[in-house]
């Protein structure tokens, strides 16, 4: 089941404010959708975060 | 997800035997009324179509387990069946009432499951929506409507965050948390013992944390309710003692010169704490020492030149400035020496501390020690006089509260518990939002000093066990996280406000009630002069507007809707709540049926159901002989009627 259009935007604004690139809020946003479509197993959890933390660039203006 | 409610089977509660099928031919009907009369257990039957959804029986001790049986049966069973259709296949969650001992258990029966189960088991995609939180959104009573509206609850705000799911946010950071955590503790091996001290406070800063959050928000929240009967509190008050002119009167003077009292005393009180900032103010001693350490400085003509060029001029010298003759070894020493003392960046600093030495203490005009003792003297008085205001305006209104009556006094009373309970309130929140301090410790209440603590430990972590990046990266994601869902919570208030504004401008046109801010609660403009009506139809508009925003299809059951409302605003949330959910079901009483049914029917497009049900008992035993030839099903307990007609001529003279 989709996110709400809002919830969407304030991702991509978050992730823009912590000057990321659009992977993070790509990223994150697939954990999220997959999070309210169901219940995941470990594995499935790992590979998410996996992905989406080798989207995070650590070398970031804020960081 | 499209989760539709199919129908429930009961037996042996306090509710009628039932078995309720809502579809005819299959269909789910966009609305289905079941008129009850009081006393036939609605409140039971709501109490288990929850309890079925959420699995919580098997939590319920046994007092609450035996409450349900029918009163004067001696039945040791009772049992709940609620027939579901999650997008479009069958789900039946089976709650089984044991009397005898006091417990509950569950059966679960769906395709998935290859049949009849042991244990609340509904698909693990459901279960999100069966959760406590949500399912009292979607299965409420008027109670829960009216306390989306109380600022003392957060109904409202919880409302939001469950059907935007807006919790998953909060869910995946929890689980980067544990991620790394696990990471954490998988390495670093050879300093196990640093290692866990670290964890162990990780871990208790991070229980601190989270109790700090709930404290701010309870406190937050019951503030809003404080203030808000403090404002109601005072206003009964003035309206009470309005007509003791002369007295009013004084009264207000006296509370202007309170008031100006307490300005001068937040005056006189800044004064002195920029003074004692100051050590040369805070005491005479310091103001000479400074003095006398630049004189010395000066005498010294220090820092005149750099120390290098000090020491360069010196080795060229025949004798040391002490007198004795330098020779090649003496010198050596003293060249090698020689960078230790006043290097660049101290002469920087002497510079700077003869300059504010000569600008702060030497200056005409600049601050003494008396400067400090005159402004003490100035706030000392300024205490004096607000005591004394304040005293008079105590004295004033005990004045007016003896010339008034009982009613003003208890008010007077209740104001002042709650002036207490206020300030308490809001020195929490203070202690709690200040900025950190550097005797804080692990104790404080100070959250940002707590998420400080918290975040200085996870990187002691971090290097111990070499996930320094891992522990960076885990950071940013909840930095993103944390942002995001206080941005989306806003964005969708937002929103939500102004489509509930929309709304109720439709249903309340002849009334017209506005919504001004949605937080934790809705808060209306003029709430106090909104009806009881009103402010339930306030209720419906704001959840239905999320049931139909949201991404969810979920049913919404409504005890008693219509009850309170007036029949014109019966007719507008008639008209209004078959578009704005996709399945409705009503628990009605026949004096609700006016202005209400018929607009429901005319916009569900004739996609409503009729259901009548009572119990069998000596007052309804004439009600027998008038049953309708088809649609009735009897039990040993009830008799249920489907069909229009008979719901439309059902009546029974105490709901008249």
């Amino acid at each position: 089941m989709p996110l709400d259009p809002e919830v969407i935007k304030s991702v991509e604004d978050a992730v823009k404010k912590h000057h990321q690139p659009a992977a993070v809020s790509k990223r994150l946003l697939a954990w999220l959708n997959a999070m309210s479509g169901s219940a995941l197993s470990r594995e499935k959890e790992m590979d998410l975060f996996t992905a989406l933390a080798s989207a995070i660039d650590t070398t970031a203006e804020d960081v | 997800m499209i989760i539709q409610l199919a129908g429930w089977t009961s037996k042996g509660l306090r509710c009628p035997d039932i078995d309720l099928t809502l579809g005819n031919g299959g269909a789910i009907p966009i609305v289905s009324l079941l008129q009850m009369p009081n006393g036939t257990g609605k409140t039971t039957t709501l109490t288990m179509l929850r309890a079925a959804m959420t699995g919580e029986a098997s939590t319920w001790p046994a007092d609450r387990v035996r409450a349900l049986r029918r009163p004067g049966e001696t039945t040791d069973q009772g049992q709940f069946a609620l027939h579901l259709a999650i997008d479009g296949k069958p789900l039946t969650l089976e709650v089984r009432l044991n009397f005898e001992d006091g417990t509950a258990s569950y059966r679960t029966s769906s395709p998935g499951l290859g049949g009849l189960v042991p244990g609340w088991k509904p698909p693990q995609e459901v279960q999100r929506f069966f959760d406590d939180r949500f399912v009292k959104l979607f299965v409420f009573d008027g109670e829960f409507a009216d306390r989306l509206l109380q600022p003392g609850y957060s109904e409202a705000g919880q409302a939001i965050d469950a059907l935007f799911q807006l919790y998953l946010l909060e869910e995946v950071q929890a689980k980067t948390q544990e991620i790394w955590e696990k990471a954490a503790s998988t390495k670093g091996a050879k300093t196990e013992t640093g290692l866990t001290m670290y964890q162990n406070k990780a871990s208790r800063l991070a229980t601190r944390i989270a109790k700090a959050e709930k404290a701010l928000q309870e406190a937050t929240s019951k503030l809003a309710s404080t203030n808000a009967a403090i404002t109601e509190l005072e206003q009964k008050i003035q309206d009470r003692i309005g007509a003791q002119e002369e007295l009013r009167a004084k009264l207000d003077a006296a509370r202007e010169r309170e008031m100006a009292a307490e300005n001068d005393v937040n005056a006189c009180a800044a004064t002195v704490m920029g003074y004692i900032r100051q050590p040369h103010v805070l005491a005479a001693g310091f103001a000479t020492s400074l003095v006398h350490m630049k004189n010395q400085l000066d005498r010294l003509k220090l820092p005149a030149s750099t120390s290098s060029q000090f020491f360069i001029e010196l080795l060229q010298e025949d004798n040391c400035i002490c007198g004795r003759p330098l020779d090649d070894n003496t010198r050596d020493v003293l060249k090698q020496r020689a960078a230790l003392y006043l290097a660049e960046d101290t002469s920087g600093v002497l510079n700077t501390l003869k300059g504010d030495i000569d600008n702060n203490i030497e200056k005409p005009g600049a601050a003494t020690s008396k400067d400090l003792t005159t402004s003490l003297e100035e706030l000392g008085k300024a205490v004096v006089e607000k005591a004394t205001a304040t005293t008079a305006v105590r004295a004033l209104r005990q004045k007016l509260i003896d010339q008034g009556d009982e009613e003003l006094r208890k008010n007077e009373e209740e104001l002042n518990e709650r002036v207490k309970e206020r300030e308490l309130l809001t020195s929490l929140i203070g202690e709690i939002n200040r900025a950190p301090s550097i005797n804080d410790d692990e104790n404080t209440k100070c959250l940002k000093s707590l998420r400080a603590q918290l975040l200085e430990v996870q990187k002691k972590v971090a290097e111990i066990t070499g996930t320094i990046e891992l522990r960076q990266k885990v950071s940013i994601i909840q930095q993103i996280l944390t942002d995001a869902l206080a941005d989306a919570r806003q964005r969708l208030r937002t929103v939500i406000l102004q489509e509930v504004n929309d709304r109720l401008r439709k249903v309340l046109y002849r009334d017209p009630l506005e919504v001004a801010s949605i937080d934790s609660c809705v808060r209306l403009k003029a709430q106090e002069g909104a009806s009881v009506g009103q402010t339930l139809t306030v209720g419906y508009v704001f959840l239905t507007t999320l049931l139909n925003r949201g991404q969810h299809q979920v049913p919404l059951v409504i005890d008693s809707p219509a009850n309170p409302l007036s029949i014109e605003v019966r007719r507008e949330v008639g008209k209004i709540i078959p578009s704005l959910c996709k399945q409705f079901v009503a628990f009605t009483i026949s004096s609700e049926r006016a202005g209400f049914v018929r607009p429901l029917a005319e916009t569900a497009n004739g996609s409503i159901g009729y259901f009548t049900l009572f119990r069998k008992t000596p007052g309804t035993a004439p009600l027998m002989s008038s049953l309708p030839q088809q649609g009735v099903t009897q039990t040993e307990s009830g008799v249920l009627v489907t069909g229009k007609e008979y719901f439309e001529k059902f009546d029974l003279e105490e709901e008249a």
